[in-house]
């Protein structure tokens, strides 16, 4: 058993401890973690989810009244397709936007390595871009079992 | 930095959906027109309808862009590694000259060298010939060399761009079955709500009423038969019983 005495000095060294203490560094030491953020689910992004309800209404007018939770996931999967497609622009803005004029200014396997490093990080970014893909075949299968007399 | 679609795609795309266009997955040094242009020419060829299909359509280019994207730094990669390009050099031997001339002064700046002196510019026929040959003898080594240093590389990229190719056949595939699903239930449909309104209107018409208007309960006592089916299997089951 911790001795009492023991707790008592951490819990003095405790208040010593030099974490974030105003608002706006905690709201940023929250993010300190944050990679890309792709597998946080879209609809609980405020500012995306109004989107995602706009557009899953308008294919849940055109497909079927009662298609709602597949016109959903297809939405939200259109909006998830996205965020990989600008984390893998992202990922690759530094490399197109130097300047391409000099044709030697690093040595060439450092070039190589840092490409090499790139490609495995849109190797990784893959899986999510899988993922809602197949997430969106699975709704269109779901759309398709709808059955035939409502359909529009 | 993001940038937005050129107003022809907005003339192109359903009003409702610009928003989910824009902005365009593109690097800043990448031009927005020439996304626009694929855009534009693949919605003609595969005539979207719906806003699913628009949504594969976009799918579609995206993959196209970025198969595009991943070619275009396999060569900047070998381009940016190799003392000479290739590609840049003509036929005429003056302007190879130059190039060269240009990319060993680059070269030796780069490295803290003294840079070699000019070679004098006009040369005899069958010596300028003689060196043309030599010249692109040794840029092919060079060339050779290059992807021989970058074979990790180009070998990693060419993968990636085969996942990217499998994902757009996939896609063709998809709107392709989805454009066979719904080319099946659109004639089935207006039968089926024909066959709805129809039947009770007919019932009432035949029990007296001149308006036609469905008797209460007149739904429930019509014998089920193929005119009125619900479902598919339903019926076929109705069907069966009635034959058994």
């Amino acid at each position: 058993m911790t001795p009492s005495r023991k707790i008592r000095a951490n819990q003095a060294n405790a208040l010593n401890s030099t974490g974030p203490r105003s608002l706006e560094g905690k709201g940023r030491a929250r993010c300190n973690a944050l990679k890309h953020g792709l597998n946080v689910a879209t609809v609980k992004d405020s500012g995306v989810s109004a989107a995602i309800a706009r557009l899953a209404d308008i294919i849940r007018k055109q497909e079927h009244d009662s298609a709602s939770d597949a016109a959903l996931v297809i939405a939200e999967t259109s909006v998830d397709l996205a965020r990989v497609r600008d984390a893998r622009a992202a990922l690759l803005e530094p490399l197109f936007s130097a300047p391409q004029s000099g044709r030697v200014t690093r040595d060439p396997s450092a070039i190589d390595s840092d490409a090499l490093h790139r490609i495995e990080q849109l190797q990784k970014l893959d899986r999510y871009e899988r993922r809602a893909l197949s997430r969106r075949a699975r709704a269109f299968c779901d759309l398709a079992r709808l059955p035939r007399s409502t359909r529009r | 930095m993001k940038k937005n679609m050129p107003v022809i795609q907005d003339r192109i795309i359903p009003a409702d959906l610009v928003p989910i266009f824009n902005p365009p997955p593109l690097l800043s040094s990448e031009d927005p027109k020439v996304y626009c242009r694929i855009l534009v020419g693949l919605a003609e060829d595969l005539q979207p309808v719906t806003v699913t299909e628009w949504l594969l359509v976009k799918d579609i280019t995206d993959l196209n862009w970025e198969m595009r994207r991943m070619r275009r730094w396999k060569s900047a990669v070998l381009e940016k590694t190799s003392t000479i390009a290739p590609g840049r050099m003509s036929d005429d031997n003056t302007r190879a000259l130059t190039a060269i001339r240009r990319a060993r002064l680059e070269y030796a700046s780069a490295r803290g060298e003294t840079v070699p002196p000019a070679p004098p510019e006009p040369l005899p026929p069958k010596k300028r010939a003689r060196r043309q040959k030599k010249t692109q003898q040794q840029i092919d080594a060079a060339t050779a060399q290059v992807f021989r240093d970058n074979i990790d590389f180009c070998d990693a990229v060419e993968r990636q761009i085969a996942t990217i190719e499998a994902r757009r056949a996939g896609l063709y595939r998809e709107l392709e079955l989805y454009r066979e699903g719904r080319a099946l239930r659109r004639p089935s449909n207006p039968i089926l709500d024909a066959e709805f309104s129809e039947a009770p209107r007919r019932l009432a018409l035949e029990q007296g009423d001149p308006t036609g208007h469905p008797i209460d309960g007149a739904e429930a006592d019509i014998p089920v038969t193929e005119t009125h089916r619900t479902n598919d299997n339903d019926s076929i089951a109705q069907d069966q019983s009635q034959s058994g």
